[in-house]
């Protein structure tokens, strides 16, 4: 090839493509790299012995469990907020488009103990569920509606795009062909936004799972009944208990990047529907 | 004009009436009871005691040491991001080079990682046993538990949020305008600021809003990096933790109520900026 | 010259664009750069911008590509110090900036020193708007503005700076057919005007022929032909030139000792001797011969399978014996002359041809009205 040197015609290349780099290593990878070493020096069974002790796995199975129901409530009634936000015309509806982002904006320490102070005995909220027998804050069910909050905008605004992108004539020629609008709905909106609702749920779950700030308060932080895994790195800590709380830090975040991962591939599939659609 | 939703429904291309009402009913509920209640809890606890409580909160020596914490850890994180952001976009919308789509994951990856973890990656390195830790402590230069720490971990968190703005809406922009800037005989320099600026400045403004909110609103990360030295290492979202873990309730709800304000201008901003680039993505097309 | 392109190259990824092209451009011709899509016009064209680099010396080249504006060797320069105007297929009109903005933008980014007054900038500018014909629409954005009014200010803004060559990529691929049509005419008296070396992308034949005072032929990287519109229509040098230009019927026969033999027909060649040789002979539309009685001593007879007489030229579709059909043009006179109806039956032979052996690049010129006095009216 004759090519030797490839110059370009705009210019800042260099620099901007070192700036990034560099600011990326010094904030991102480097102190994140430091995390991976740190598990490499521990042992085996002293990794083992962090990471699977029972007050660990209670953890795991209360940030997983929790992370997975607040996704899902997310993906039932995202998809109705969704739908309703694209397709029907009803007063004051920018303003309810707009608040969807709050979780996303509003600081999680305060989501936390606005949460708690709802859903507390004597709360706004929590004072009817009391009688029932419902106990919402300081259980599992408040981690639950905690991760709920935090995961609302996600299924919604992955969603919400793909609906817009639909075109109309998929609905007519699936009238046209006599489909009622139920099969519609279910025959040939669904599959073409399934991808997007898959992202949605997963970047729900996946901020779920590294959630701590809106969680602690409504929590109680009893262990083996109410800690979630962010909260027991943070004990951890406390407790001057570096090596433990880099072992559950390594699984949680590995499991973030699973899910991410999974995200991609995602995206990628929805990329080649929308391809295939074009 | 798009035809009336009760003629599409007659033709089975809508739903009937009733069930409009009711998805409509059941997503304002949804909604109502996950976000407005929370929201209306914030300012109705804050000023449960009156106007005067709250103020009286507000200007508490240790909220003010940690309104001013907050705002010098925003002021020093976010310029850096939006450095960041602009650099990153323009090497990154703007050129084909290897390894372009690793490094677009990759300035993503903050979100994915906990900000509990973001908080203990620095104290992994900065703490005594860490990698700096030694040196730092040697030279009795103070990053835990202090203000470096705190500025460390929050430009960690907020790390993607100008870029993220940014990126996609280059990218779908392309660079034929530049391009004709550059042939019109304007400097590196001129294309950027009289071209490249002006077609991103609101995706700009709000990344730089939603970045500023994020870094304000900071817990977790901050928590752990901060050692909860009242007056000295609190932000306002620990301050908030600290009264609320003292019972005083509306003192936690007032300092609460500022960072909510600021997520509700946020959330304005949002709509706006989207809102002034659905309409002239409109008038493109129309005349196009 | 104002634009000279010497043994420029360029290659992406693995994928070689544009192969040792050379090319002189004299001063205030309008050129068009014609060929299909892939043949590396619009490349040639962003190197002579400096848009795109061509490749290095190097490797098995001998010595790297240049390219020469006025004579000045500018393969070094960057884009914005070649004052060139360049007008995007798709404007990249500055979204945020008026018109008048827009246009005076290559002014207002000049060094202190270098930049004229702001008098003489509005001056220039009103000029400008006035010759595209856009005075009333200064201050409007471009998204209010139709495509054709959106190529004019790409054009106004490009001549701003007193560019030494124009350069415009497909300038009238984005608009509809009616527009299209009015801007080419408009192009072409605008350059009569201003008299600015003028190079443009375009893969539409029609356009390049109606338009440009030459036209280079462009095929996978290389230069076919460069040549009036009369020279690459009538006198095409390359088969692909041939096909590329109009419609063209091919048929593959024979030569021997002046005689050429294809499809139904034995006719005159011009070059005489020689052993039988494999050829391939092109007729366009305009060069048959229809006639109802054989005054040809080749004539062949041939179905009429379609006729679209709606229009100035008729054009009929014919199925000689063989099955294999050709499209021959006649006047609406002739069509009532002879009396032609979808279905009906015709004499045809060629009145020129082309032809080539496969040994030659240059196909030959060949015509048969000259045999006997049997020059027919059209």
């Amino acid at each position: 090839m004759a090519t030797s040197t490839k110059r370009r015609v705009l210019p800042g290349f260099r620099w901007t493509l070192g700036f990034t780099i560099a600011y990326l290593l010094a904030i991102v990878l480097i102190p994140l790299s430091g995390l991976f070493v740190k598990t490499a020096t521990l042992g085996w069974d002293e990794f083992v012995a962090a990471v699977a002790s029972e007050r660990a796995l209670a953890s795991y199975r209360l940030t997983f469990g929790a992370s997975l129901v607040g996704a899902l409530v997310n993906v039932v009634f995202g998809s109705i907020v969704a739908w309703v936000l694209v397709r029907y015309r009803f007063p004051g509806k920018r303003v309810v488009d707009a608040i969807v982002d709050l979780p996303f904006a509003l600081p999680t320490a305060v989501s936390g103990i606005a949460l708690t102070a709802i859903y507390a005995k004597n709360g706004w909220i929590g004072q009817w569920l009391e009688p029932l027998g419902i106990r919402a804050a300081y259980s599992p069910l408040g981690v639950a509606l905690a991760l709920t909050f935090i995961g609302l905008p996600f299924v919604v605004r992955t969603l919400q795009p793909a609906l817009l992108d639909l075109e109309p004539e998929l609905e007519e020629a699936a009238a046209s062909l006599g489909a009622s609008r139920l099969t519609t709905v279910r025959r040939v909106i669904l599959p073409a936004v399934l991808p997007a609702l898959l992202t949605g749920f997963a970047m729900a779950f996946a901020r779920a799972l590294g959630e701590y700030g809106s969680v602690v308060f409504i929590s109680g932080n009893m262990p083996m009944k109410t800690e979630i895994a962010s909260l027991l790195i943070v004990t951890k800590l406390e407790q001057y208990d570096y090596p433990g709380a880099t072992a559950i830090a390594v699984v949680l975040l590995g499991a973030s990047f699973v899910v991410l991962l999974a995200i991609n591939l995602l995206q990628r599939w929805a990329g080649r529907l929308s391809a295939a659609r074009a | 004009m798009e035809p009336s939703t009760t003629s599409r429904a007659r033709r089975g291309l809508s739903e009937p009436a009733w069930v409009r009402v009711v998805l409509i009913a059941i997503a304002l509920l949804f909604l109502g009871l996950f976000l407005f209640v929370p929201l209306a809890a914030v300012f109705t606890e804050a000023l449960r005691k009156g106007l005067g409580a709250w103020f009286a909160a507000l200007r508490e020596p240790a909220a003010v040491s940690a309104i001013r914490l907050t705002l010098i850890a925003a002021a020093i994180s976010v310029p850096f991001n939006l450095a960041f952001g602009l650099a990153a976009s323009w090497a990154i919308a703007r050129f084909e080079f290897r390894g372009k789509s690793v490094l677009t994951t990759l300035v993503d990856l903050p979100f994915a990682v906990s900000p509990v973890i973001a908080g203990l990656v620095f104290v992994l390195l900065f703490g005594l046993q860490g990698w700096f830790g030694g040196w730092l402590a040697a030279h009795d230069v103070k990053v835990l538990f202090a203000v470096p720490g705190i500025v460390l971990a929050t430009t960690f968190v907020t790390f993607p949020f100008v870029a993220r703005e940014l990126i996609p809406l280059m990218q779908e922009q392309g660079a034929e305008e530049e391009l004709a800037a550059l042939s019109l005989g304007a400097s590196g320099w001129q294309v950027f600021r009289r071209v490249t600026l002006p077609k991103v400045r609101w995706a700009l403004f709000y990344g730089v809003i939603l970045c500023n909110a994020r870094a304000m609103g900071e817990f977790g990360a901050v928590s752990v990096v901060s050692g909860h030295i009242r007056g000295k290492t609190n932000t306002m979202p620990l301050h908030v933790e600290i009264l609320y873990n003292e019972y005083d309730f509306v003192g936690a709800f007032s300092v609460a109520s500022l960072l909510a304000l600021l997520a509700l201008v946020t959330i304005v901003v949002k709509s706006w900026v989207e809102h002034a680039e659905a309409r002239r993505a409109g008038s493109k097309e129309e005349s196009a | 010259m104002s634009i000279e392109l010497r043994g420029v190259s360029k290659t992406f990824g693995a994928r070689r664009v544009l192969d040792r092209v050379s090319l002189q451009v004299p001063d205030r011709r309008l050129v068009a750069l014609l060929g299909p899509s892939g043949s590396g016009k619009t490349t040639l064209l962003r190197i002579v911008a400096g848009l795109e680099f061509p490749d290095d010396a190097g490797g098995r080249d001998s010595g790297a590509g240049r390219v020469l504006l006025h004579g000045e060797d500018v393969t070094d320069r960057p884009v914005g110090e070649r004052r060139i105007g360049f007008v995007f297929q798709h404007y990249a009109l500055f979204r945020h900036l008026d018109v008048f903005e827009n246009v005076a933008f290559g002014l207002r980014v000049r060094p202190r020193r270098e930049r004229p007054s702001e008098d003489e900038i509005e001056a220039r500018v009103r000029r400008l708007l006035a010759l595209v014909q856009l005075d009333d629409h200064a201050r409007h954005r471009p998204s209010e503005l139709s495509g054709g009014q959106r190529q004019r200010v790409a054009l106004a803004r490009a001549l701003a700076i007193e560019p030494r060559v124009l350069l415009l990529d497909e300038p009238f691929g984005a608009l509809d057919a009616q527009v299209r049509h009015e801007l080419r005419r408009w192009l072409k008296r605008l350059h009569e005007e201003i008299h600015v070396t003028s190079l443009f992308v375009t893969h539409d034949q029609e356009e390049a022929l109606e338009v440009a005072d030459e036209v280079v032929v462009l095929d996978a990287g290389r230069i076919e032909q460069v040549g009036t519109p009369d020279d690459v229509y009538h006198r095409p040098a390359t088969e692909f030139v041939m096909g590329f230009l109009g419609r063209v019927d091919r048929f593959e026969g024979e030569v021997e000792d002046g005689r050429a033999r294809f499809g139904p027909w034995t006719l005159d060649v011009s070059v005489r001797g020689g052993g039988r040789r494999a050829a391939r002979f092109f007729l366009r539309p305009h060069d048959w011969e229809l006639d109802v009685e054989p005054r040809h001593p080749s004539a062949a007879r041939a179905r009429v399978r379609e006729l679209h007489s709606a229009g100035a030229i008729v054009r009929a579709e014919l199925e000689l014996e063989s099955g294999v059909t050709v499209l021959a043009e006649l006047s609406q006179r002739r069509l009532g002359v002879l009396g032609l109806v979808e279905g009906g039956r015709v004499l045809v032979w060629p009145r020129n041809f082309r032809w080539l052996t496969d040994d030659a690049r240059v196909p030959v010129v060949e015509s048969t009205a000259a045999e006997g006095s049997r020059v027919l009216p059209l």
